[in-house]
């Protein structure tokens, strides 16, 4: 009798045991449940958004938008998605719609959809019941297990990323404190699924101890199976390799993590270890290769108080790229979310350098400290570091910001502080060289906010930004090199008129590296370069328009700590928001 | 929801134990270390035809081996290019005269501030990337086929070039392809003959377009490591076409047996050397279907 009979007998018996408990209770409920429900007793309830954008794009050589298909020929692009739910006697069913005209949210260099594609169609749809505890969907649904190590179906629409799940997903809820999820399905990508198959369950709950101490504790397993069409691809890869770099690749890749969430009074800490077994990936020149296994462990410590809060955060990540399969790169077909332990900064200069995850190999570290002294005056200070496993830097940020609100008079407030950043820039995006990796910046930065009246208030935001930091402020004797783009300067002014208006007025300034000018003339930026926003925005009850006239360089986009590379922009966007 | 709890654990532990099952991998070949097939195909001999002709013979030939045509697309200011440049040039060392190579210079990444020379993007660049839908540099369509488990045309893991030229080498032709050129060198007059041979009826549309590529040029290129070579060789660079880029629509019946004779000519420009030059063709379907039939190339001066 072999481990898998055995194995396979377990699952029989706990299955049966499971079912027949669930058929005692249906048929009990049965016996002694009667009369209608009030849910059959109400009518049917319509709901839904509706979520555009559209550009319309302005060459520019100068400020490096050009040089591709929206800036030559194109013009203009555009996406959307308009949802309608639809809620009766217990059912739950929804569709999405979904367009994408000459949209470059999927690829900044080529408009989507490709010649023979529509761009159009439904993007999703959904059909949920909820059956005493249980809940049965069927179509494309989004969900994450713990923090998403093994699973994450999410979207962000504006990185042209939609990872929903189209299968089935089976939700049991025990009590108020535990319940269960499994799924079956493939990945989804713009119209399409990929072709390899997932499973997985996740189980938590909460357990409270006492009146200080509560646990939040959870478990998750996730299967992906590769299909054979996308295996024999695989296959046909490895057997042009050199014959010692040859190996047998694994169809089957399991995912495993275990989480807590622990509260004890105003601590509180949560754990997270994740297990990937042997699966083909690629390296960072895009080979393929078999690690053993990944893993993944993130922890984060935090202590708040009145006045004072604190956070510690830690993670170690060796080999986990989980994906559908190895055909896919950057987004595409990503299973997780592995998060970065970097502040998500929103001025424009402090958030212009951003670490995306390694998932090949990166040792994190972030601290985060709240102090309010005084009532109205707080204090944020914020140090992140993170590695390679080697002990090569790839990112260190230390931020400190104070803002403050005056007692009694609360027509204003401000803020202020200062940001320095070591940004490896070849590692991140591949540009200036081994011998100079890094962007070395010290961002000064401030905030005033007046209130006229309850409607009526102006914002005004400066912030500069100097590259070389070691050099040119702490007489290091390194040599004279354009860091990116150089030195910037920002100055945004904000009118809003609420609950209604808003108008924006912002000016992003390029300056020139003078001492990069003198040692290298011919390759210098010479005057200042300008990056003019105009920007208004109309907020109708539940819709809000927004237009705006945009020249952007450059960077990086992040969004809920998922970055991407964006080249340059101009021209004008006008974005719609509504729901009903 | 101890039992519960027991329950999970049960199917958690089904799982691992169904992860340490052995497999059955996919045929993975540990006897052959060439990785890919070498030299030159079957030779079929053809009369060489002068004039623009076209007929049906009742001598159909024999099927030629496929040439197949990898269009890389690569830039200047693109610092992993020189990646791709090393790994198409291996692969053009591997398969010979079975592998026809143009390096299609995008319409981006195609300058470098104070350093570059000229520009190497052609006029055609724009309507080719787009055709093979390419999203990033360096990348490389292979016979203009969108490969199963692939999202577009032009592949950008430069790994997986190997193996879709191994499998397309393998895919037998409709068609024979022959080009011979005779170039003037007093007038710089270029005249390319091309002559196709069918092997087999065919009931779709074809097409046929002609390349003309140039090696040795010296244009500075941003490196891997983020420096500059300013005398790097750039080769196999698309300098033009001497179709339109949608290709020359061959209009005969394509019926076994048939032959047809084209001939084209071209003024090379005093700029290019035409020592260093090579013609590409290749037959094709129409832009919606755009899959490489049969390639052929020739250099301009043998």
């Amino acid at each position: 009798m072999n481990l898998r009979f055995i194995l396979a007998f377990t699952l029989v018996v706990l299955l049966s045991g499971f079912s027949a408990q669930e058929l005692y209770a249906q048929k009990k409920k049965k016996k002694f449940g009667g009369g209608k429900s009030a849910e059959a007793a109400a009518p049917g309830k319509f709901s839904g958004d509706f979520q555009m954008a559209a550009k319309f794009f302005e060459p520019d050589s100068i400020r490096g938008a050009w040089n591709n298909p929206f800036y030559e020929n194109q013009f203009y692009g555009s996406e959307g998605w308009l949802q309608l739910n639809y809620n009766y006697q217990g059912f739950d069913v929804g569709m999405r719609y979904d367009f994408f005209h000459n949209t470059n949210i999927f690829s900044p260099n080529r408009p989507y959809p490709a010649a023979d594609d529509q761009g159009q169609g439904i993007g999703r749809w959904y059909i949920r019941k909820t059956i005493d505890k249980l809940t049965i969907q069927a179509g494309y649904f989004y969900d994450q297990f713990g923090s998403g190590l093994t699973l994450r179906a999410y979207e962000a629409r504006a990185l042209g990323i939609d990872q929903a799940v189209k299968g089935v997903r089976l939700a049991y809820k025990f009590n108020k404190d535990w319940n269960l999820v499994a799924f079956t399905g493939r990945q989804k990508f713009i119209f399409e699924t990929y072709k390899p198959i997932l499973k997985g369950a996740n189980l938590e709950g909460y357990i409270s101890v006492n009146d200080k101490l509560s646990l939040a504790p959870g478990v998750s397993i996730v299967n992906r199976t590769i299909d054979e069409g996308t295996m024999q691809g695989i296959a046909a890869e490895i057997n042009t390799l050199d014959l010692e770099d040859r190996f047998d690749p694994r169809y089957n890749v399991y995912m495993a993590s275990f989480y807590n969430r622990m509260s004890w009074g105003k601590i509180g800490w949560y754990v997270e270890g994740a297990y990937k077994t042997e699966d083909v990936i690629r390296d960072l020149q895009q080979n393929l290769i078999h690690p053993d296994y990944g893993m993944v462990g993130l922890t984060n410590v935090s202590y708040s108080t009145k006045g004072f809060g604190i956070i510690l955060q830690a993670k170690y990540t060796e080999n986990f790229d989980a994906r559908t399969s190895p055909n896919e790169t950057f987004f595409n077909g990503q299973l997780n979310y592995q998060p970065s332990l970097t502040r998500e900064n929103s001025g424009r200069l402090t958030a212009r350098y951003a670490a995306a995850t390694q998932p090949l190999g990166e040792l994190a570290l972030q601290g985060d400290a709240t102090f309010t002294p005084v009532k109205g005056l707080t204090f944020n200070l914020n140090y992140s570091d993170i590695n390679t496993l080697e002990g090569g830097r790839l990112y260190r940020e230390g931020y400190l910001e104070a803002s403050y609100r005056p007692g009694g008079d609360k027509k204003w407030k401000t803020a202020w502080g200062v940001q320095m950043v070591d940004y490896n820039r070849f590692v991140f995006e591949q540009k200036q060289t081994p011998e100079n990796p890094f962007v070395n910046t010290f961002t000064t930065f401030g905030e005033f906010i007046y209130k006229f009246d309850k409607k009526r208030s102006l914002k005004t935001e400066v912030s500069h930004m100097l590259t070389e930091r070691n050099r040119r402020m702490f007489g290091s004797d390194d040599d004279v090199y354009q860091q990116d783009l150089g030195d910037w300067f920002y100055a945004l002014a904000e009118f809003s008129i609420a609950p209604s208006y808003s108008f924006a007025v912002a000016d992003l300034i390029n300056l020139p590296n003078k001492d990069y000018q003198e040692k290298s003339p011919e390759k210098a930026i010479f005057g200042p370069v300008h990056y003019p926003t105009f920007f208004v925005s109309y907020t109708k009850k539940v819709s809000r328009f927004s237009l705006a006239y945009v020249k952007q360089p450059a960077g990086i986009v992040c969004t809920g700590g998922i970055c991407r590379l964006e080249p340059a922009f101009s021209g004008v966007r006008f974005d719609l928001t509504t729901n009903f | 929801m101890k039992r519960s709890l027991l329950y999970f654990l049960g199917i958690g532990l089904m799982v691992f134990g169904f992860s340490a099952c052995e497999e059955v991998p996919p045929f993975i070949d540990y006897s052959d270390n060439s990785g890919g097939n070498g030299g030159s195909g079957t030779e079929v001999t053809f009369e060489e035809i002068y004039n623009d002709t076209t007929f049906v013979t009742t001598d159909v030939s024999a099927k030629q081996d496929r040439v197949v045509v990898m269009e890389e697309f690569t830039g200047v200011a693109c610092v992993n290019c020189p990646l791709g440049h090393e790994e198409s040039q291996d692969l053009l060392d591997t398969h010979g005269d079975r592998l026809a190579l143009v390096a299609v210079h995008a319409n981006w990444l195609n300058y470098i501030s104070g350093e570059s020379i000229q520009f190497l993007t052609t006029s055609e660049a724009g309507f080719i990337l787009n055709l093979c839908q390419v999203e990033g540099l360096p990348s490389a369509s292979i016979d203009r086929v969108q490969f199963d488990n692939e999202d577009v045309i032009a592949i950008d893991q430069l790994p997986k070039w190997a193996s879709k030229i191994n499998e397309r080498l393998s895919v037998p032709t409709e068609l024979n392809l022959h080009v011979y050129n005779d170039y003037n060198s007093d007038t710089r007059e270029l005249t390319v003959y091309t002559q196709i041979r069918y092997t087999e009826d065919v009931s779709d549309q074809r097409f046929i377009s002609i390349m003309l590529t140039e090696g040795g040029i010296i244009e500075p290129q941003e490196l891997t490591d983020g420096s500059i070579d300013e005398e790097y060789e750039q080769e196999h660079v698309l300098r033009g076409m001497i179709t339109p880029p949608s290709g020359d629509a061959i209009n005969e019946t394509l019926e076994a047996g048939r032959v047809i004779v084209k001939s084209y000519s071209f003024t090379v420009p005093s700029e290019w050397d035409p020592a260093h030059m090579e013609v590409v063709a290749f037959v094709h379907g129409a832009t919606n279907t755009p899959e490489i039939i049969q390639g052929a190339k020739e250099y301009v001066i043998k």
